[in-house]
């Protein structure tokens, strides 16, 4: 699979800072085979964690909107025992290594499976709902 | 097999230490095994800080997530954003690996 450039993670950084404030570059790697982004930015009185990983097992993402510390809502597609089960059930053995996209709400106390999340649709979501 | 071009100084320079293509092949396998080992020690140093916070290796991280609900409490009241350290984590086994195997390849060379 053909991994995101250090142009294309330019861009990701461009769109974090066309709608954030204070936007901080955390971690930056990229080569042929995989790539790492981390930014850290502000937007209203909320600090927001973005992170996209690219490795074999696919496009990893953790979009975070955090309030003192504490999550107020977070859009991530690893898949921990609460993923697994809630989209296969009994089933869930046979897909341990499948990325599955959810949202959790406040605290992390609500959880929910989603659509895929990209950084576009979470900057629309932040704008519409923060 | 590639040519590379370099400065007729350095070839002048290389003669001195014997015959110039063994000497330029010397040199850089040398400067590759260097630059290899700085990645590896890179990616095993962000490997052991993720294995020191979270007091585990990858794989039974990774498994414990999946199978012990218990698990997945304790780690999330300790660590809300655990998540972006899993794939984090995972990230740098990944280089670990990939430049360990390049490093084998030029070693064998």
């Amino acid at each position: 699979m053909a991994q995101p450039s250090r142009n294309d993670l330019a861009a990701l950084t461009r769109l974090a800072e066309e709608n954030l404030d204070h936007v901080r570059v955390v971690r930056l790697e990229s080569n042929s085979d995989r790539a790492l982004w981390e930014v850290h930015g502000a937007y209203k009185n909320f600090d927001i964690r973005l992170k996209e990983v690219f490795t074999r097992s696919g496009r990893m993402y953790s979009y975070y909107i955090l309030n003192q510390g504490e999550v107020v809502v977070g859009f991530d597609n690893y898949p921990d025992r609460r993923a697994l089960q809630q989209k296969y059930a009994d089933d869930f053995k046979a897909h341990l290594f499948e990325l599955i996209p959810h949202k959790h709400g406040p605290r992390k106390a609500t959880f929910e499976l989603t659509e895929e999340m990209t950084l576009v649709a979470f900057l629309d979501y932040l704008h519409q709902h923060a | 097999m590639q040519t590379i071009s370099i400065d007729s100084e350095w070839a002048e320079t290389a003669r001195f230490f014997g015959d110039v293509d063994g000497v330029v092949k010397a040199a850089l396998r040398s400067y590759l095994i260097e630059q290899t080992q700085s990645r590896i020690d890179k990616a095993a140093s962000r490997v052991t800080a993720f294995a020191q916070k979270y007091h585990s290796d990858f794989d039974t991280f990774r498994r414990s997530l999946q199978a012990d609900s218990d698990f997945l409490t304790k780690i999330e009241s300790q660590n809300p954003l655990w998540e972006e350290d899993a794939m984090e984590w995972e990230y740098w086994l990944e280089e670990h690996r990939s430049w360990r195997n390049r490093l084998e390849m030029i070693s064998r060379r």
